[in-house]
């Protein structure tokens, strides 16, 4: 699990964790029935209030996407089918397709574009 | 829970203080308590350590008034602040000694705990300490009498980032683990949107906004920084 949130961010930090959670069990980077971290052990990990957590932890509760088993912990749900690779692409699209569009508005290049993908990717 | 009813603090020359009407500090979690120097974040949490008496009206903790019922709230309800000094010529070591044969429900766990994560030296004086040494041996000589209620003022403010997230930490998991309720008078940005669930901006001795940190940002979808900033120049509840 790869947590990395933004405390100056107008997204509230337990969506923020919420959205990167969801994100890395439907992509299949983290398998179903792995054990997450405690509450304790993630708020000191990412330097976040334990509510905070505890939130994103039940909203992720709520939606399926976790167990929490009392006085065991939190694990990945079992049966969560992870995205397909065209699933994960058009996902990608829909994302990208914003951005290209804010990029010919600003008259940028395609060649040019796809330069600063290069830069992004490698600065990550 | 802390609760505020029709209160009234006059400074000298019958200045208002503190004008708060009502006010309610949820716990458990960490509330901040921003606002300018002269805001009156000291005078608040001050009357609610019970250190101070209002003009008007009442500090309430579980329906007692804290003034009133103080020899009985002050194991409950600890205040941190720079005024209350810790013996200068003591060590860390000497201190806990004297701590731990004056208070009867000392939780030993808490201390081996506190002292272990927050690297505090136990041989050496108060007066060779530096100020973050100090504020953490502060931390270390109040939770382990599992207060209900933690007020700090400014301590954690001129220390450096390293010393205020130990303890934060430590000040969070102790909240999380216990239900107590921790009120911080910090104005550090960061420390807030990491570790606040909750915020109470004063100015000139009135309460601006009450909210939690989450609520915030969703109602304004914007940084809690700026909120404060909007906030301060309106001077009054949207």
């Amino acid at each position: 699990m790869r947590l990395q949130v933004n405390p100056h961010s107008s997204t509230p930090l337990y969506a923020q964790i919420v959205e990167q959670m969801r994100n890395q069990i439907l992509s299949g980077s983290i398998i179903a029935g792995t054990p997450l971290p405690s509450v304790r052990e993630i708020s000191e990990m990412i330097e976040v209030n334990s509510l905070t957590i505890q939130k994103a932890l039940k909203i992720l509760e709520v939606e399926k996407f976790i167990v929490i088993r009392r006085g065991v912990g939190a694990f990945v749900s079992e049966g969560i089918v992870s995205l397909t690779q065209i699933q994960k692409e058009d996902l990608i699209k829909s994302g990208l397709s914003n951005v290209v569009s804010h990029a010919k508005e600003l008259g940028i290049e395609k060649d040019r574009f796809g330069i600063l993908v290069e830069e992004c990717w490698s600065a990550q | 829970m802390i609760e505020v009813n029709d209160l009234v603090l006059y400074g000298k020359n019958g200045t208002i203080r503190l004008k708060i009407p009502e006010l309610k500090f949820h716990s458990p979690g960490i509330t901040a308590l921003v606002g300018h120097n002269g805001a009156g974040k000291s005078s608040l949490l001050k009357l609610a350590a019970g250190l101070e008496k209002s003009n008007h009206g009442s500090i309430l903790y579980d329906q007692k008034d804290i003034f009133i019922h103080y020899e009985e709230l002050k194991e409950k309800i600890h205040l941190l602040s720079w005024g209350l000094e810790l013996y200068r010529s003591l060590s860390a070591k000497d201190h806990l000694d004297l701590f731990r044969s004056i208070c009867k429900n000392w939780n030993k766990d808490i201390e081996l705990e506190l002292l272990k994560d927050l690297s505090i030296p136990t041989h050496k004086k108060v007066e060779k300490m530096s100020r973050g040494e100090q504020v953490r041996l502060r931390i270390l000589l109040s939770l382990p009498r599992s207060p209900k209620v933690i007020l700090i003022d400014e301590v954690t403010n001129d220390l450096d980032t390293d010393s205020r997230r130990a303890i934060f930490k430590k000040l969070d998991s102790y909240s999380f683990d216990t239900g107590a309720q921790v009120v911080v008078a910090t104005n550090m940005i960061e420390d807030i949107e990491r570790y606040a669930s909750d915020i109470i901006l004063l100015k000139k001795g009135e309460v601006i906004l009450q909210s939690s940190l989450d609520s915030i940002k969703e109602q304004h979808n914007t940084s809690f920084e700026e909120i404060v900033r909007i906030y301060e120049r309106k001077g009054s509840v949207l």
